[in-house]
C-alpha cells in the first residue's frame, strides 16, 4: 500500500500516445494516424488515475474521521478517537493500475501499534463491527458511506483530466 | 432510519422459527450492539454500521449497511471444527433469510420497506472463546406510504 501523501498530484498528465501500431489515413494534405490498442492502454491508465484518487479522497476522510486525539474513548457508534494514532497513521491506498483497475483505502496489511506491536488491522476490525465486551465504533464503512456521493465525481473528473492531459500531444 | 432497520431485522429474525432457522441456530440469541458477557456461542450481534438519506421520496428515503456478527464455539480442538461448521450454516440462512428480501414496519407514523442486500463478510480476530464472523448487508429503507 501507499502512503496518501506520496499519490498527491501524482500520475497527472500522460504522455502523448506514440507508441504502437499506428493506421496512417490520409485524406488530402492531412494525414491521420491511429493508434487504437495504445488509445485504449491510455484510457485505463487515467481510469486507474482517477480510482487512485478517489480511494485517496476516503483515506484522508478516514484519517479525518478518526483524527480526534482522546481520551475521552470515543462513545460506542461514534468514530474511535486516537490513543496511540497507531490506526490513523496506519491508512493508506492501494495503487489501481492500467491492469487492475481496482483502488483500495483502508489500514496498511502490514502496520503495528507503536507500543504494544499488536497488528493494526486486527483491532481496526473490532473498532468497526465491535467484539466480545466491545461495542463496535464504525469508521471504514460509514466513511465510505458518507463520501460515496462525492466518489464518482472525482474519479470522472480525475481520468478525465489526465486523459486529456495525454491528448493534447497526440500526432 | 436506525430503528426501523433494527425493527425490521428482529421481526425476519423472529419469525426465522422452523427447523433450521436462524432462531433455533442461534441458541444464545440475537442481540443488538453487544451481548452479555455470559452468553453462551452461537449467538449473534446486531449493528448498524451507516445510515443515510438518499434524495428519493423527497429525501425520506434511506441507505445503509447492517453487520450480522455471528459467535460460534472455538474453545476445543473439537469446539473450533464445529463452531466453523456452525458459522457455515448460520451465513447460509442469512442468506437465505435476508438477501434479496424485504419486509415492511412502521416508524414515524408511516409504513416502510426494508430491503437487504448480502454486500460482504469478514472474520474479526477474537479470543479463543469463539470465532466471530461479521456479515454486511446494505440496507435500502422506503416509505410505502407518504
Amino acid at each position: 500500500m501507499a502512503s496518501i501523501e506520496s499519490l498527491a498530484n501524482k500520475g497527472r498528465n500522460l504522455a502523448p500516445i506514440t507508441r504502437g501500431a499506428a493506421v496512417t489515413t490520409k485524406i488530402g494534405e492531412m494525414e491521420f494516424e491511429w493508434r487504437g490498442e495504445a488509445f485504449k492502454e491510455q484510457i485505463n491508465e487515467a481510469v486507474a488515475v482517477g480510482i487512485t484518487d478517489g480511494a485517496v479522497h476516503v483515506a484522508r476522510a478516514m484519517k479525518r474521521n478518526i483524527g480526534v486525539q482522546g481520551p475521552p474513548t470515543s462513545l460506542p457508534g461514534a468514530f474511535p478517537h486516537m490513543d496511540t494514532t497507531s490506526l490513523n497513521r496506519s491508512i493508506s491506498v492501494d495503487v489501481a493500475t492500467a491492469k487492475s483497475l481496482v483502488a483500495a483505502a483502508g489500514v496498511a496489511r502490514e502496520a503495528r501499534n507503536s507500543e504494544t506491536g499488536v497488528r493494526v488491522d486486527d483491532y481496526a476490525l473490532k473498532l468497526e463491527f465491535g467484539g466480545l465486551g466491545q461495542q463496535p465504533r464504525p469508521w471504514a464503512v460509514r466513511t465510505l458511506r458518507e463520501e460515496t456521493g462525492k466518489l464518482f465525481g472525482i474519479i470522472v473528473e480525475s481520468a478525465a483530466r489526465t486523459l486529456g492531459g495525454g491528448l493534447k500531444g497526440v500526432r | 432510519m436506525i430503528p426501523l432497520v433494527y425493527k425490521a431485522v428482529e421481526s425476519m429474525f423472529a419469525a426465522d422459527t422452523g427447523a433450521g432457522g436462524l432462531v433455533p441456530l442461534l441458541t444464545g440469541g440475537y442481540f443488538i450492539q453487544i451481548a452479555p458477557s455470559t452468553t453462551t456461542p452461537p449467538f449473534m450481534v446486531g449493528s448498524v454500521q451507516a445510515d443515510g438519506e438518499i434524495d428519493s421520496f423527497g429525501g425520506n428515503g434511506s441507505t445503509g449497511f447492517f453487520a450480522f456478527n455471528v459467535y460460534t464455539p472455538r474453545n476445543s480442538s473439537t469446539g473450533a471444527a464445529l463452531g466453523l461448521a456452525s458459522t457455515e450454516t448460520i451465513l447460509s440462512r442469512l442468506m437465505t433469510v435476508y438477501h434479496n428480501k424485504s419486509t415492511t414496519a412502521t416508524f414515524n407514523g408511516l409504513t416502510w420497506t426494508v430491503s437487504f442486500k448480502r454486500s460482504s463478510g469478514i472474520g474479526v480476530p477474537e479470543s479463543d472463546f469463539a470465532w466471530h464472523h461479521a456479515e454486511v448487508y446494505q440496507v435500502t429503507c422506503f416509505p410505502t406510504t407518504v
